[in-house]
């Protein structure tokens, strides 16, 4: 693969907020950029919001050893997420009578309120991993990544897209999904506003945007068709999926191996685990008997009315296990240990976890919506996200021993796992191409 | 001696917003250098705040049925004249005490009371009928345009079109705003040797000056380098004409330009923009509502932009807002429409005109990036008659020989 030629610089803004594990996002932005870090051409740099300014740091800030997630403590979230209910539950109708700054006052304090409850679980030390002192200046042969999302940074987008009008570096975006503009009804109130913002400035400034998916590709290509946006390349890469193999360390639950279903992903509605309830409340009534089912996912959007319905419901409490907090290590011994892994999530941007759990060699049964169809087509059975009964019927036909193991082999033959240096070579030859076609985006 | 005129409107004209209180203004002023001249409204207080001794307002009967459908309040104010006691003394008192020669009705819906009260009181001015559109015709479009079709609104349309035909052949002259309205007049019933055309104009040229800022402006942290300007009111004609011609889906604008609108279609927007749509959230990311704005401030925003957009396809009259960006001396992307009664400025530089929504788009962007043409002294003497006094001189013309 060419390596870079003019000077990259790669934002590591996300990620230098993580203090611990990486996921999802922060994987991607640490998995990609540790293979540009080889290059002399490619340099990082931060957004410092307080002092608006980009800075450019050393790789090795981001460049820490795995450790375990600790919740954040409960008081801490009760309080946070006070403030978050709040202002969720005014209605929309009334903010909008609001004087203008009001609305953008009420705005920031839940903006704040979201960020610092997730700074408080990532448990960022305190001391700087950085010092601010090499400030950036940009210049017109530069290429710019942004790696991570930009709603998660908002401040820093009208100053990179500022210095990108005043120098005239390449940007280049990747984008995970649109699902907050797609089915904003399973998000907060405040979020498709901050979110269409966000990426309306994206596709009207960035000169290349490169999707996760297939899927992602033509949601945002249809997302600039319907504003009338002008055309501009969208390449896609392939996530990889060669993970960390840590400890596998048992979580502290009632589980044996190889007796339970697993199902990986933030406990929010959009992953839809109300089918899974609903499936196991048809089996019951239907006197068939299901493997234990462990939901492992930290807490998310609009599911705590789920959460206590399952947790009592004394007809499945048993049967359903939910499970916050779970190190690295317990989703190995998880992903390990189960019989086969669920995905019935109702839209993804990719859909890591089935690629995890092919990568552990066990079966997967996923949604048949977006991306989730792209990963593995040929291994991966698939159900409606609306469809209790189809799912009850794979859930079955998967707990035959035969039926799971005939599966299992294909997938030891046929899956092979795609590397962070694929995903890099791909993002690498989108950039060359680009670079080459010498597309603006005016 | 001189001529003794009475104007009689269905607003007042005192520190003038609109329009319509705009053109008769500048004819109450044009009237004042050869005759005596006075002015007179029947208006619904509750719409305008500055009004003087000489202005009527409407009694509560007719205030009440304003506020049920305020799309008739001027045919209901017509009414007010004769049917309401309190207000029909105070005409009575103001024929009486002023005696005119010539009675001037800005708008039909005057002559609605106005008519009777003349017979009534025997009295036969010389009568003219100025008119800044075909009203019965504009009503239709504004409904029309607000989905509205009832048979109550087909019956008052209807009405209308009747009173416009009986005043326009009753009159000793209409005053249309363009050749197309005086085309009308004529299919109305008035005479056209006594059609006279005379259409907007502006008063003498606003100070338009740059703002001391240069290059790039800001909105918040984003840099803004293209200004794009719609001024307007909040009459349908104008928010229909920018919601077919321009949208709400913005995204084919540069990222650095930004539409900026005054007056209020500003204030419309604002109010009716509020969905969870794409579009809505979108639309401010690449529009600055000005809301209505001061002279000097007006002065400045046209100093400031590079183009002046003009994208109104109905409404009837002719439009100030275009007579107002021609004295800018700015780009202008504008439709067919909007050049009604100056189409002998369609020859001039930097005008572009587009009569479809994709072209009108497209036109913008070119005028955003299209050098700027220095006017020749013939053009510049061709711009000057959208002065009042140059529009007004047929009309001067022919009221002096009334």
């Amino acid at each position: 693969m060419t390596k870079p030629r003019n000077t990259y610089w790669i934002d590591l803004t996300d990620l230098s907020q993580w203090g611990d594990n990486h996921t999802g996002i922060q994987r991607v932005i640490f998995n990609v950029s540790k293979y540009y870090a080889k290059d002399a051409n490619v340099h990082f740099f931060i957004f410092d919001s307080p002092r608006t300014g980009f800075f450019e740091v050393s790789f090795n800030v981001v460049d820490r050893p795995l450790g375990v997630v600790a919740a954040a403590t409960n008081n801490d979230v009760e309080k946070l997420s006070l403030i978050k209910d709040i202002v969720q539950s005014i209605p929309s109708r009334y903010i909008r009578l609001l004087p203008k700054s009001i609305r953008i006052g009420l705005k920031s304090i839940y903006r704040k309120a979201i960020i610092f409850k997730e700074n408080k679980k990532k448990q960022v030390p305190k001391e700087k991993l950085y010092s601010l002192d090499k400030n950036i200046v940009f210049s017109k042969n530069d290429t710019v990544l942004v790696l991570g999302s930009p709603w998660a940074n908002p401040d820093m987008l009208p100053y990179l897209i500022s210095a990108k009008k005043t120098t005239g570096f390449k940007l280049i975006i990747l984008i995970y999904d649109l699902i907050p503009i797609l089915m904003p009804h399973l998000f907060g109130e405040q979020l498709l506003e901050e979110f269409t913002h966000c990426l309306f400035d994206t596709v009207t400034n960035a000169d290349g945007l490169v999707a996760i998916s297939e899927s992602t590709k033509r949601d945002v290509q249809k997302f600039m068709n319907d504003l009338l946006v002008p055309e501009i390349p969208v390449g896609t890469v392939r996530l990889g999926d060669e993970f960390e193999r840590p400890n596998f360390i048992k979580p502290n639950i009632y589980i044996k191996s190889n007796h339970f279903i697993l199902s990986v992903g933030t406990f929010e509605i959009r992953k839809n685990y109300q089918l899974l309830y609903f499936t196991y409340k048809e089996a019951k009534r239907r006197g068939i008997l299901l493997p234990k089912l462990v939901i492992a996912g930290r807490p998310g959007w609009l599911t705590k009315d789920l959460e206590y319905v399952i947790r009592n419901d004394s007809e499945i409490n048993d049967d359903i296990i939910i499970l916050h907090g779970a190190s690295d290590s317990n989703l190995a011994w998880l992903y390990k240990n189960c019989r086969f892994t669920v995905y019935p999530s109702v839209y993804e941007g990719w859909g890591l976890p089935i690629a995890e759990s092919l990568g552990y060699g066990k079966v997967c049964i996923a949604s048949n919506t977006s991306s989730m169809i792209e990963i593995a087509p040929s291994l991966v059975d698939h159900f409606s996200p609306y469809d209790t009964v189809g799912l009850l019927s794979l859930i079955v036909k998967y707990s035959s021993d035969k039926t799971l193991e005939e599966r299992e082999k294909r997938i030891k033959l046929e899956y092979g796992n795609y590397t962070w240096e694929d995903t890099y070579d791909q993002l690498q030859q989108f950039i060359e191409d680009l670079n080459k076609s010498n597309f603006i985006n005016n | 001696m001189k001529k003794r005129i009475l104007i009689i409107g269905s607003y007042p004209i005192v520190n003038p917003q609109h329009g319509g209180q705009k053109r008769t203004a500048a004819i109450v002023e044009d009237y004042k250098k050869f005759s005596n001249v006075r002015y007179s409204a029947i208006f619904y207080k509750q719409f305008y705040r500055d009004y003087s001794r000489h202005d009527i307002a409407v009694g509560s009967r007719s205030a009440g049925l304003i506020k049920e459908k305020p799309y008739f309040s001027d045919v209901y104010c017509g009414e007010a004249l004769f049917l309401e006691p309190k207000t029909k003394k105070r005409v009575i008192r103001l024929l009486c005490s002023f005696k005119p020669d010539v009675i001037q009705i800005e708008q039909p819906y005057v002559f609605i009371g106005l008519k009777p009260i003349l017979d009534e009181l025997n009295l036969k001015p010389k009568l003219i009928l100025s008119s800044q559109n075909i009203e019965y015709k504009m009503k239709d479009e504004i409904f029309s345009a607000l989905k509205i079709d009832t048979v109550q609104m087909r019956k008052m349309i209807d009405k209308i079109k009747k009173l416009e035909i009986d005043i326009a052949r009753n009159s000793d002259l209409v005053v249309a705003v363009s050749r197309e309205d005086a085309n009308e007049f004529k299919k109305l019933g008035a005479k056209p040797r006594r059609i006279i055309v005379a259409p907007n104009g502006i008063a003498e040229p606003r100070v338009i000056h740059k703002s001391r800022s240069t290059g790039y402006f800001s909105q918040g942290q984003y840099l803004v380098s293209k200004k794009i300007l719609f001024v307007g009111s909040a009459h349908p004609p104008n928010w229909f004409g920018f919601e077919k011609m321009v949208g709400k889906k913005l995204g084919f604008l540069p990222s650095d330009a930004r539409i900026y609108l005054v007056g209020g279609i500003s204030d419309y927007f604002s109010n009716s923009i509020r969905e969870r749509s794409i579009e809505d959230i979108t639309f401010w990311q690449r529009v600055i509502p000005c809301g209505r704005v001061s002279e000097k401030r007006l002065g400045e925003l046209l100093g400031d932009c590079d183009v002046i957009i003009l994208p109104i396809i109905e409404g009837g009259g002719s439009n100030l807002k275009t007579a107002e960006a021609f004295i800018a001396d700015k780009r202008i992307v504008s439709t067919s429409y909007a050049m009604r009664s100056y189409e002998y400025l369609e020859k001039l530089p930097n005008l572009y005109i587009a009569d479809t929504p994709e072209e009108f788009r497209r036109m913008i962007l070119h005028a955003l990036d299209a050098p700027f043409v220095k006017r020749s002294v013939e053009d510049k003497q061709l711009v000057k008659n959208v002065l009042w006094n140059s529009c007004l001189k047929d009309l001067t013309r022919g009221v002096k020989k009334l």
